[in-house]
């Protein structure tokens, strides 16, 4: 199980009897909505398997992204340093 | 010798799909369309622009108006990018049979040795001016650079720091004083630390000129009117050089009013890039003031990270709101997934153009969203003499160097064909939650080009006043790129140049 963005590509919002078959499917949750978004929790198995039915939709996994930070940072201490 | 680099072999696209559409410019059908026409040929130039300098060889074309196989010079990549930016330029990706991996050694067991007894150091931290001692200060010391071998630890209200070398002196090959705010971060290379030594910060003038300031100086108040940019970042604090005309948090479970800073400051300094209003000695400017400038926070409260769908989400918006540039000062090394492309591509269908930060991955290739054909993606540029002696911009400091000795691109700047553009972003003076803050990274160089592209737009009514399509943003992305000046450097990291007001 992981969690997926289906995002409709088509003009518009996403269609609401789209987003009603998306809601049907008892191993789809949805977590989060937006005028052409949905995020959902499921397999990509699920997900793409129901996408494949449906006119317009794409989707790709849910990512996360830190706050940028170009400074070096220490990837372990010299051998003779007492452990932590 | 230009004719004689190497070339690769790229996918040229219509801005959605594999064959030109409803959304696809007729300059862009009609290129693609010319393509088809000099498939027959090898190098030779496609436009017949006399200014042309395209030269592109065709190798296999699927549809007249459609996907083509093509090979280019990274000089031409740039050069395409800034002629017809409303084809997406997609590297050949190839695929190997999935045979089953042999096992390999990946490291050498090691020795188990007995635990010494080691000796902290304990060291110091102090303001250079008034030698009080400051807390908060990151002191990360390497004893072997290049394999990020060392300790790390934060000063305490004394100014303290202890660090667990493995001895009670020890040569350092680099030691860092990285500082939130209110201070030049500080480096110090190859010194023997012991305990009791103390290190100076230099605190920052506001009249101090750093690069952002040298290549493009005080902008008048009223530079980039007409222009709304959006940011899409941690929020936007409401300082007194800010004037924020509005935005949306877009992070699920929060307040979509709550568009303000959500405390880590980066979409603030970020934002002063853009569009500060301040005048030294007493504040500062950005680079377009006068822009409409709109924040959309996309990091929950004290979170260091944000879902790409609340990235998506704030796009949109973006879009919706009448954004005509949006800023993504933010970066993963994931490739970009079909979801953000489509976001992007809608943003681009709607005349809005985004420009994004290529990553801070110490020459590592460009990051998603960056990567994506329709971004506009932004490496960082430095120039020596434009940080304090002694101060941690100096650590940064790489060749190759462009054809004045002194500007480079900065060694954690990730490079490649999609770079597109660059622009200051070592050492810069910005907005701070409370105050000012000196940062760097790609994050300080994608809002110098979305300031510089706000001033440049807003004396191109005749764009401006284009009906929101893929042909206004296109039109946008072309003034920009051919605006950019080369300085000297090589195109998979300077891409197009500085964009030369």
């Amino acid at each position: 199980m992981g969690k997926y963005i289906l995002r409709y590509t088509g003009g518009g919002n996403t269609p609401i009897e789209d987003v009603r078959q998306i809601r049907a499917v008892p191993s789809i949750t949805v977590l989060d909505n937006s005028s052409r978004m949905l995020l959902v929790q499921a397999t990509e198995t699920t997900v793409r398997h129901l996408l494949r039915e449906m006119t317009g939709w794409v989707y790709g996994p849910e990512q996360t992204y830190e706050i940028p930070n170009p400074h070096p940072k220490v990837l372990r201490q010299p051998k003779s340093a007492s452990k932590k | 010798m230009p004719n004689q680099a190497p070339t690769h072999q790229f996918i040229l696209l219509p801005s959605r799909g594999v064959q030109a559409g409803n959304t696809t410019t007729a300059e862009t059908a009609s290129f693609l369309v010319s393509l088809h026409v000099a498939r027959a040929a090898t190098v030779r130039p496609v436009s017949r622009s006399p200014r042309s300098k395209l030269k592109v060889k065709v190798v296999d074309s699927v549809h007249e108006n459609g996907a083509k196989l093509v090979e280019l010079s990274p000089q031409s990549v740039v050069n395409l990018r800034a002629e017809q930016p409303g084809v997406r330029i997609v590297p050949v990706v190839y695929y190997k049979p999935s045979l089953a991996p042999r096992p390999a050694i990946a490291e050498k067991a090691k020795k188990v040795s007995a635990a010494t007894v080691s000796t902290k150091i304990v060291l110091k931290v102090v303001s250079k001016t008034t030698g009080a001692p400051v807390s908060g200060v990151q002191v990360v010391a390497f004893t072997d650079f290049a394999e990020r071998v060392g300790d790390e630890g934060h000063s305490n209200s004394n100014g303290e720091v202890r660090l667990d070398l493995g001895a009670a002196a020890v040569k350092i090959e680099r030691l860092y004083l990285f500082v939130e705010n209110t201070f030049w971060s500080g480096l110090k290379k190859n010194v023997t630390l012991s305990a009791g030594m103390q290190f100076l910060l230099i605190p920052i003038d506001l009249t101090f000129t750093d690069s952002l300031r040298f290549f493009y100086g005080n902008s008048p108040l009223p530079a980039g009117a007409g222009v709304k940019v959006g940011v899409i970042d941690t929020g936007i604090a409401a300082e007194p050089d800010l004037l924020i005309d509005g935005g949306f948090n877009a992070v699920a479970g929060e307040n979509p009013n709550d568009f303000g800073d959500n405390g880590a400051g980066h979409g603030t300094h970020v934002a002063g890039i853009i569009a500060a209003r301040g005048t030294p000695p007493t504040g500062i400017r950005g680079v377009a003031p006068g822009v409409t400038l709109r924040s959309y926070r996309v990091f929950g409260k004290n979170e260091p990270l944000a879902s790409n769908f609340h990235i998506l989400k704030a796009l949109d918006r973006a879009v919706t709101d009448g954004c005509d540039i949006v800023n993504m000062s933010i970066s993963s090394q994931d490739t970009v997934d079909e979801a953000t492309h489509d976001a992007i591509s809608h943003a681009r269908a709607n005349g809005t153009l985004v420009i994004v930060a290529a990553g801070n991955d110490h020459r590592s290739f460009v990051g998603a969203p960056a990567s994506d054909p329709l971004a506009i993606a932004v490496s960082a540029l430095g120039r020596k003499g434009t940080f304090p002696s002694g101060s941690a911009q100096a650590g940064d400091v790489v060749s190759p160097f462009g054809k004045d000795k002194k500007n480079y691109i900065a060694a954690f700047s990730n490079f490649g064909a999609e770079i597109d553009i660059t622009a200051p972003g070592a050492g810069i003076i910005s907005t701070f939650p409370g105050g000012y803050a000196i940062l760097d990274g790609t994050s300080m160089a994608c809002p110098a080009v979305t300031g510089a592209a706000a001033q440049l737009l807003a004396t191109r009514t005749d764009i401006l006043s284009l009906p929101r399509t893929q042909a206004r943003s296109d039109e946008m992305a072309k003034a920009i790129l051919q605006k950019a000046v080369s300085l000297g450097l090589p195109p998979t990291l300077e891409g197009s140049g500085l964009l030369n007001l």
